[in-house]
């Protein structure tokens, strides 16, 4: 039963996977089992993506029909997980607008088992501080697309010093243009330049400890 | 289309656009925001006037010094909304005076606007789309700015700038793309595939023959046919198969037949479609690449096929020494060039880019040919 739903998920077929949702579900299958084949289906199409095989479109059609099938069954993203792995806050820093990139990393980070917070996009350095206190987060994930806001990240990652909070927080980074020399630059604790690698960030976050 | 010229310049841009030998790998800068940074000019000021934006480009190229042409020779906000059915927040209006523009994707269209396009017709819709739901006076802003067309190509003459392109093309994807927001256009294009093909099949005759044709009617060597949310990476080959390639084949067909140059203005990674290009006229485009396309192989594949332009990294431009660019640049001139290339940053030259990066490029072509 789950083979046919990962299957679909793997194929795109929407009304398929909904379907496969309430059949096993009237078939007595739990939650957790539903979860764990939907979830094998997107551990797939992101094995594919990594391989060159699919592209952002199915990123982003997969995450759509995993977060329809978790609500047929009444759950959100964040009961992904059979317990969840802790929560990230995301953003994309201040005067930056590009969505695309941190979209997927929110809907991978979700299909992991993480909680996310999303933040938008252009947000200021005060909103993650106050979102991490808010939700009791470790981990806060910023997403740059323009090197012209570097200096926004900078001051992110300032605005937690000031307030105490910079030693209790993982602080990681991504998009095109970054990197790990520039994480060391800015006194970040990591960067990622994938969906994937944001994934492993987070977890060696929660589960190492600060980094 | 490039006339043969006694502007040893110009005659560079020719021969690249034709695949013949050249003297010197031609630099174009793609200044933009960054030309009025170093021309000590406020964004605010520049986007106040397209004659004000064309000298901000005229005296960053003199800064220069020796670079062969600029690649836009002005530059409005209005253009981004225009394309991409999105509002624009603006220095001097909702940011600061000298804070760069950002495009605000924020879903302005619905589903039902595909009914209505296909009800009264693209023209129509955009019309009353950048007015009522953008800003109002949108439209006669973007018209304002056209019609100082004459008068920038007058300027740039008289400050014997070259330049390649006046006016910007557009795919339906782009548009369509723009208005409802990459995520929840691509949910469309899953979910009511036929009735997206049918929209954007009726956008297309038309949708820009009025740029073309003001294009000509200017002298402008080349046109942008762009693609930004339509490259390879963002698409399942299925959909860009569908709903991509007919498109810029075809308009890239209506760009060669009104004798211009399509410069094909390809952001983020086109790697996996290069052969496809291909099929397009030869010696005639300029493929213009934002350094995420494997440029090497863009040359392996259609260096004798087409002009390729490109690709210093905008983070190398910003952050890097004007050393580390000088390096990378003669890298890519003695790789890509000296046939069939044009130098250029990947995309726009960053707005916070040292003038010393952006004359280490240009020094680095002048060098090679020395
Ligand atoms: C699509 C796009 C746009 C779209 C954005 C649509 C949207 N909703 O996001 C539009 C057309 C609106 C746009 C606008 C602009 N853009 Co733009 N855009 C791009 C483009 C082509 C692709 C970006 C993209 O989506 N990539 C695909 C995604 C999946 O990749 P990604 O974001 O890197 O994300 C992945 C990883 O990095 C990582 N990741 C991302 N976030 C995070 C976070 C964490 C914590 C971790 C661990 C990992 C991680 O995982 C993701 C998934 O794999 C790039 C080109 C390029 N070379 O990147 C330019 C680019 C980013 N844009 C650029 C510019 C300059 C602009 C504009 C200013 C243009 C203008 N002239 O007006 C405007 C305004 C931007 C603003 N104020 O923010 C420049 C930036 C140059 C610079 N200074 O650095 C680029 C590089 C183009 C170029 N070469 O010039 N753009």
């Amino acid at each position: 039963m789950t083979e046919t739903l990962t299957t679909a998920l793997i194929e795109m077929r929407e009304d398929d996977v909904l379907a496969a949702v309430r059949a096993a579900t009237e078939a007595g299958t739990s939650p957790a089992g539903i979860i764990a084949g939907l979830q094998a289906g997107m551990k797939t199409i992101g094995d594919k993506y990594e391989a060159g095989e699919y592209f952002l479109s199915e990123l982003i059609m997969s995450a759509e029909i995993f977060k329809r099938a978790l609500a047929e069954l009444g759950l959100d993203q964040s009961a992904a997980g059979t317990g969840t792995r802790g929560t990230v806050i995301l953003g994309t820093v201040h005067t930056d607008i590009h969505d695309i990139g941190k979209n997927i990393v929110a809907s991978v980070l979700s299909a992991n088992g993480f909680k996310v917070v999303d933040l938008g996009v252009d947000v200021p350095a005060q909103r993650f501080l106050d979102a991490a206190r808010e939700n009791d987060a470790r981990v806060i994930g910023l997403s740059c697309l323009l090197t012209t806001a570097f200096p926004a990240m900078r001051e992110t990652i300032a605005t937690f010093a000031a307030a105490g909070l910079r030693d209790q927080v993982s602080i990681i980074i991504g998009g095109g243009p970054v990197n790990a020399d520039l994480a060391l630059q800015l006194g970040a604790d990591g960067a990622g330049i994938s969906a994937q690698e944001a994934v492993i960030l987070a977890a060696k976050a929660v589960e190492g400890g600060v980094a | 289309m490039i006339a043969p010229s006694n502007d040893p310049r110009w005659e560079r841009l020719r021969k690249a656009v034709a695949l013949e030998p050249v003297d010197k790998v031609p630099v174009c800068l793609e200044g933009v925001a960054w030309s009025a940074r170093v021309a000590g000019m406020s964004l605010e000021e520049f986007l106040s006037d397209p004659n004000k934006a064309t000298q901000a480009e005229i005296d960053s190229f003199k800064l220069v010094g020796n670079a062969d042409c600029v690649n836009n020779p002005t530059f409005a906000a209005a253009t981004l909304s225009f394309m991409w059915m999105t509002g624009v927040k603006r220095p001097g209006f909702e940011l600061g005076p000298d804070e760069p523009w950002q495009v605000e994707e924020s879903g302005l269209m619905t589903p039902e606007d595909y009914d209505t396009i296909l009800e009264v017709g693209w023209p129509a819709f955009q019309a009353q789309f950048l007015n009522e739901r953008i800003r109002p006076g949108l439209l006669e802003e973007f018209i304002a700015f056209l019609e100082k067309g004459p008068s920038v190509i007058e300027q740039v003459t008289a400050a014997d700038m070259p330049y390649l392109c006046f006016a910007v093309i557009i795919q339906p994807f782009e548009s369509l793309c723009g208005g409802r927001t990459f995520t929840q256009f691509i949910l469309d294009l899953y979910r009511t595939p036929d009735k997206v093909e049918q929209v954007m099949q009726a956008m297309l005759p038309g949708m820009n023959d009025a740029a073309i044709a003001g294009a000509a009617a200017l002298g402008s060597p080349g046109v942008w046919v762009g693609g930004w949310r339509s490259a390879s990476r963002m698409l399942a080959q299925p959909l860009w198969d569908r709903f991509v390639w007919p498109y810029v084949t075809e308009l890239v067909a209506q760009v060669d037949a009104a004798g211009l140059i399509p410069i094909l203005h390809f952001d983020s990674d086109w790697t996996r479609d290069l052969p496809r290009l291909l099929e397009l006229p030869a010696g005639k485009c300029i493929l213009s690449l934002d350094s995420m396309t494997d440029i090497r192989k863009a040359k392996e594949i259609l260096g004798d096929h087409m002009c390729i332009m490109g690709d210093v990294p905008p983070a190398l431009l910003s952050s890097g020494t004007p050393e580390q660019v000088y390096e990378h640049c003669s890298k890519l001139v003695a790789d890509i060039g000296p046939t069939g290339f044009i130098l250029q940053s990947g995309c726009d030259i960053p707005v916070d880019a040292p003038l010393a990066n952006v004359k280490a490029m240009s020094d680095a072509a002048a060098d090679a040919a020395s």
